[in-house]
């Protein structure tokens, strides 16, 4: 008996439930007429990222064969346009090596974030090959690389100090990026990209100028972006530190003629240890010894400033920007409203809040100890002693463009007698050799 | 041993030891469930039609459209969807339209019912429509990403801006979230 009271109980406030939804019931067509179904188109191409991961992996080998076998900076431009057209343009960008960084956070944050497997690939690869082959990936599978080497035509020194400061910004950058994924307060490397919006040819004017800005400023300065924003360079940077192959200038022997001293444009060419410093040996490392012992301090500084810079920081928060708002009775606010009709309590939100404000603080303090070791770290490399005996690029910062190659005379020298590649001929560089760094002796 | 030497042998050792420590961890991601392709698409359930649909998309026109679920629509003479508030006359004539392209199709049926069909290519997923709908009739219009036109940003330029927060990644396999 209560069986069917239920059913029945049941069944009517089924017939109330459709009767509120629909104030006006379908009606019973007397035409024969047929309601047309919904369309739904799926994705255009969902084998599409895995087939950028390959042709990924297909540019990043043909790139190392280019830069370590066949020395040609020819094949690397097809290689580089190649990148640009289809990463870049055809793909428009997405998804790319720079921002799966935030992907991969969110998903070690958030374990119901789906990542895909392109979107790991793309994350993974290029490590993988900086951690045996160097910056394979920069050199021409980046499109945002490839696109600032294209237009680079009147390379500009950057002040050595000005570029050390500069320098500083792309581990911050990756820092702020990785606390914005984790805290699920969006993704800012995406949001603030300056390439995506010229390869979609679409966005706000402000990216869009960013981008132009950008672009032009490679005209002059080489890889503007990759060197002093890029967040992915700084893991790139971490991997090819440990790299089995680097760029060799020379084919075969230094012979110290400091002609490929101008040649590199983004000014990673390391000169020889000169015979004799200018302050005795102690002096250095006493000085080493300072910086190791105030390292603590300046994280101590870092940490302090995330900590006070976590509370006006929460504005950046949705939710705990919606909370505030419904606190204010600020019934016009969209966020608001539309929070208000779905009936959630606002209790359940508040405690929301209050574990996300935790996890914001405990994030921004993280942040700053990030910044103060980073900031005391690149001022322990500064004082660091070089001890390589030829011109080596700096493996860490080489991005592989190979345009050395074309300078060193030992490798016009082979090319000559027809043995190796087929590197042009060098063109005369406009760039002024460094005037502090002569070679002890010359 | 050479200086060189010790540098090079320190550094082979450094190169595995990250190599083994990238991979394995990536070794947890082949245990994970969620480890499907996704897409964008928003709730409708939760959208408030507030336009930034129209607006802030990376495409021109918008890659949100509007839909119709005719499985719960009341083909109503008089559709809130489609007409303003006051229309003077219920017919075709634009300025009785609430939809700013003139996207919905409005066809006769049967005395008195007429069918409304979105023209996919002229929609800016404004939702005005749906707003209309929403307010006076069963809400069958509702929008929708379009997965032929998407792009699936990595970061959704709408969902950014979304107040109701009705944007989500979806599995590829359930593309759209879907009324009625």
């Amino acid at each position: 008996m209560t069986k069917l009271f239920i059913i029945t109980v049941l069944f009517f406030s089924g017939m109330l439930l459709i009767a509120t939804e629909f104030r006006f019931p379908k009606p019973e067509f007397t035409s024969g007429y047929e309601s047309p179904i919904l369309q739904q188109p799926l994705p255009t191409a969902e084998w599409m990222p895995y087939l950028a991961l390959g042709l990924l992996l297909l540019v990043m080998i043909l790139t190392g064969y280019a830069v370590y076998k066949w020395r040609s900076r020819r094949i690397q431009t097809v290689l580089i346009v190649f990148s640009l057209a289809f990463f870049g343009f055809f793909r428009e960008g997405c998804v790319c090596a720079i921002g799966s960084i935030q992907n991969v956070t969110a998903a070690l944050a958030d374990a119901g974030f789906a990542l895909s497997l392109p979107v790991l690939g793309f994350f993974v690869l290029p490590l993988l090959t900086a951690l045996f082959f160097g910056r394979l990936f920069c050199g021409a599978a980046c499109p945002m690389g490839a696109l600032q080497e294209l237009v680079l035509v009147r390379p500009l020194r950057v002040p050595k100090t000005l570029d050390r400061v500069l320098r500083l910004i792309p581990p911050l950058y990756l820092g702020a990026a990785v606390l914005f994924a984790f805290c699920g307060l969006g993704f800012i490397i995406c949001s603030w990209d300056p390439f995506v919006s010229l390869f979609r040819l679409s966005g706000s004017v402000f990216m869009l100028g960013a981008g132009g800005f950008i672009v032009i400023l490679s005209i002059f300065i080489a890889r503007p972006y990759c060197r002093y924003i890029c967040p992915y360079g700084v893991l790139l940077k971490a991997a090819a530190f440990f790299s089995a192959r680097q760029v060799s200038i020379t084919p075969d022997e230094c012979i110290k003629c400091r002609l490929c001293e101008q040649a590199c444009p983004s000014d990673v060419i390391i000169p020889p240890r000169p015979r004799k410093y200018s302050e005795p040996g102690f002096a250095a490392v006493h000085r080493i010894q300072w910086l190791l012992a105030i390292t603590p301090g300046i994280i101590a500084i870092g940490i302090i400033a995330g900590y006070l810079l976590a509370k006006p920081a929460t504005a950046l928060d949705s939710q705990i920007t919606l909370l505030r708002n419904i606190k204010a009775g600020n019934v016009e606010n969209e966020a608001v409203s539309a929070f208000l009709a779905t009936g959630t309590p606002v209790k359940d939100l508040a405690i929301r809040v209050q574990q996300r404000k935790y996890k914001l603080k405990i994030g921004w303090m993280l942040f700053g100890a990030w910044s103060g070791l980073i900031i005391a770290g690149s001022l322990i490399a500064a004082s660091r002693r070089r001890r390589n005996q030829d011109f080596i690029p700096d493996r860490m910062n080489c991005v592989c463009c190979s345009r050395c190659y074309a300078y060193c005379p030992r490798e016009l020298k082979i090319n000559k007698n027809g043995t190796t590649g087929n590197s042009p001929e060098p063109q005369a560089s406009r760039l002024q050799p460094r005037p502090g760094n002569a070679v002890g002796g010359c | 041993m050479s200086e060189e030497h010790v540098d090079k042998k320190r550094r082979t050792f450094l190169r595995w030891t990250a190599f083994a420590v990238l991979v394995a961890c990536c070794l947890p991601w082949l245990k994970r469930k969620k480890q499907h392709d996704t897409v964008w698409q928003l709730d409708p359930e939760k959208c408030i039609q507030c336009g930034r649909c129209a607006t802030a998309c990376v495409l021109i026109p918008s890659a949100v459209k509007c839909v119709h679920a005719y499985a719960i629509c009341g083909y109503c003479d008089l559709c809130s969807g489609y007409y303003i508030e006051k229309p003077s006359k219920l017919d075709t004539a634009a300025e009785n339209q609430l939809c700013p392209t003139a996207a919905i199709k409005r066809t006769f049926i049967e005395d008195p019912y007429f069918e409304y069909t979105i023209i996919e290519e002229r929609c800016i997923g404004c939702a005005k429509c749906v707003k209309g709908c929403d307010a006076f009739g069963n809400g069958s219009l509702f929008i929708q990403v379009r997965h032929d036109r998407c792009t699936n940003c990595n970061s959704c330029a709408i969902a950014e801006v979304c107040p109701a927060g009705a944007f989500k990644r979806v599995p590829v396999k359930q593309t759209y979230l879907l009324k009625g």
